[in-house]
């Protein structure tokens, strides 16, 4: 197996106010070249901290306080800030949410694509503004050596987070990272982007970690999934596996509660209860209060991942 | 046909554009453009579109919170713009909304309590020795149980869900018969979602409330709507009741709109047929001649840029405003092929 990234027992806590939030608790994961993998949850679940904690892009209050990011074998928490330079940005990158938020209102997007380039590829001025309105071709903006001088506030959404993306390919990463790169944008523009991306991963041979809450983009876009709970993985699978026969009673219950346009709802599912607290986390099983299949044992037994016969992975009791 | 409870003729909301220079050539943002609707007793119609369609300034503006530049907008038969300042205040209580990110719509300083009892005391629903049972039995009706727990929180320490149950408990306080609600689950997650939709189908049920549901969430929409309109830059593309809409749509922006939704189902999702629109949305300030779509429709001719579509009637109230609404198997057909070819 070609593990590209291997997330090791990953533990990122928020210290406020003398109390510790465990958004990430002991997380673990492996992406292999090319492929496109999901991380999903709902809100709160830690999955945007995995990300940022796997860029180390974790700032105070936050604290990576254990595990291992393994990425083409070299440990990305206990690199030098100059090698760690080297790969962030370079061979690894990200795609944010909010493009307004992570594009410099007031320096002209070629020259906020061109600083990467000539960072990682070394290329001098002129070259890497041609690398750049070369990189603006590759996401499809129109009318590129003219878009290449406007600033951010000139373009449309969409066209934003292509720039976005421009940004984190312009030097060709092996690995993509995407926090909820299209919630901001309306469906159709979400169809454009989500395609756009996948295209140029699969071209780059770049792969990409989607993190989402939105699992008909996860079903569409993406080859396994993992799915978090409370600052845990708790399901690992192909997505075949994952949609058509998911393991863990947290995915079930997504799932279902999951609307599906091909029918009027004749009743709405939903999960019972809300998600825990990072403070004070239930004992056992996190899920356990919430669990329509929970049994005595759960709220005893901090369940581990079990290794399951379809490849994937659960962490519940009901396959120990 | 009963006679509807709202009736919105050929609406039109402009605003001048803002800023800068463009003040002095008197642009105007056209938000609506045109509408015309009925919305029926104890129905739920849905106005589905992207964002700047102009299906919150349609809401707004039905609920009276926005003029009306052209049209008319009659409420139990009565003219909006010709009510007398007590007919207003009747109106007003009547038609209620609950708005997407319900924090924002909240007074931070104000208790839970304070915000259901204010409306309750000014109406003069209940005499004031009542007040506490009257917002206990509201919290009740919108399941923030036990109620007592929750009198004296502030918006928050309520989590998402409990917000919007609170602020559909504050809209349904007054007795309404219309409910706008614009995006009232986007900002909530799925296992969430179900619960305030599962409240909004009940209190239809139960007291025959009317919901003009404004979303872009095409499944959300399917799961509530009876009827439901699709919106364009400001105007109508389609329009008829939900089942017809989506397995029978007529409109291109109607398929590119069913192609687009993401479904959590891998092996539905791979298989459709990939429909995907090429460019932004115009702008409502100068939109498109002839049809507001042919920019980005895929089965666009000559005609679609000269001529407006006129709206089209199909059998069960479906009409569409495509001047290929008739032909529509065959040009998607041709759509698929071209999409085919494509990958």
């Amino acid at each position: 197996m070609d593990e590209l990234i291997q997330v090791d027992g990953l533990s990122t806590h928020y210290l406020s106010g003398g109390r510790t939030v465990r958004a990430v608790d002991n997380v673990s994961l492996g992406i292999r070249r090319g492929e496109a993998v999901a991380l999903v949850g709902e809100s709160g679940s830690g999955k945007s901290t995995v990300a940022m904690s796997m860029m180390r892009l974790v700032t105070e209050p936050g604290r990576i306080v254990g595990g291992k990011v393994l990425f083409d074998g070299r440990d990305v928490l206990s690199l030098s800030d100059a090698e760690l330079l080297r790969i962030r940005g370079g061979e690894m990158s990200m795609v944010f949410q909010e493009p307004m938020t992570y594009l410099n209102p007031l320096i002209r997007i070629g020259e906020q694509i061109a600083e990467a380039i000539r960072i990682h590829r070394g290329s001098n001025r002129a070259l890497a503004r041609e690398q750049a309105i070369e990189t603006l071709q590759m996401v499809q903006l129109p009318n590129p050596e003219i878009v290449v001088d406007y600033f951010p506030h000139q373009l449309s959404g969409g066209m934003r987070q292509r720039v976005l993306i421009a940004i984190a390919i312009a030097c060709r990463p092996s690995l993509l990272i995407a926090d909820e790169p299209t919630t901001a944008l309306d469906v159709t523009i979400q169809a454009q982007i989500m395609q756009l991306m996948c295209n140029l991963c699969s071209e780059l041979g770049t792969a990409l970690l989607l993190i989402t809450h939105n699992l008909g983009l996860v079903a569409e876009y993406c080859d396994r999934v993992y799915v978090m709970y409370a600052g845990q993985i708790v399901e690992e699978a192909n997505i075949y596996e994952a949609f058509g026969a998911p393991k863990h009673p947290y995915t079930e219950a997504l799932l279902d509660c999951s609307l599906m346009f091909d029918r009027k709802a004749t009743e709405f599912k939903t999960i019972e209860g809300r998600p825990p607290s990072r403070i004070q986390v239930p004992s056992g099983c996190r899920f356990h209060p919430r669990c329509s299949r929970v049994m005595s044992e759960c709220s005893k037994t901090a369940p581990p991942m079990f290794r399951l016969n379809n490849g994937g992975r659960a962490r519940c009791l009901l396959h120990g | 046909m009963p006679e509807a409870l709202m009736e919105v003729k050929d609406l039109k909301v402009h605003f001048p554009v803002q800023d800068g220079w463009a003040r002095r050539d008197g642009r105007v943002v056209r938000a609506v453009d045109g509408i015309s609707l009925r919305l029926y007793a104890g129905e739920v119609l849905a106005v589905v579109g992207e964002s700047g369609c102009g299906k919150t300034t349609l809401g707004r503006t039905v609920a009276g919170l926005a003029s009306p530049t052209s049209g008319t907008i009659t409420f139990r038969g009565r003219d909006l713009q010709q009510l007398s300042t007590a007919d207003r205040k009747v109106f007003r209580r009547q038609v209620q909304m609950v708005f997407q990110d319900p924090y924002d719509s909240m007074n931070p300083r104000k208790s839970a309590f304070q915000m259901i009892a204010q409306p309750l005391s000014i109406n003069g629903i209940v005499p004031k020795s009542k007040l506490v049972d009257e917002v206990l039995r509201l919290f009740d009706n919108v399941g923030l149980s036990p109620g007592r727990a929750y009198l004296e929180r502030t918006r928050h320490q309520l989590s998402g869900g409990e917000r919007q149950r609170l602020s559909i408990a504050r809209s349904i306080s007054v007795n309404p018969s219309i409910i706008v609600a614009d995006e009232p689950v986007s900002a909530l997650d799925i296992s969430i979602q179900g619960q305030i939709l599962g409240l909004m189908r009940k209190l239809q049920m139960d007291s025959g409330i009317s919901y003009l549901f404004i979303s872009h969430d095409l499944a959300v929409v399917r799961s509530l709507a009876d009827r439901v309109m699709i919106v364009y830059l400001g105007q109508i593309a389609e329009e008829g009741s939900t089942d017809d809409v989506f397995t029978n749509p007529r409109h291109p922006y109607t398929l590119a709109l069913l192609a687009a939704h993401p479904i959590p189902d891998p092996k539905l999702s791979r298989k459709r047929i990939k429909l995907i629109l090429t460019g932004d949305v115009p702008s409502p300030i100068d939109p498109p001649a002839g049809c507001r779509f042919h920019t980005r429709c895929p089965i666009a001719e000559g005609i679609c840029s000269s001529k407006a579509p006129a709206m089209k009637s199909f059998a069960d109230g479906h009409q569409v405003a495509c001047h290929f609404a008739d032909q529509i198997e065959s040009k998607s057909k041709q759509i698929a092929a071209a999409a085919a070819l494509d990958h």
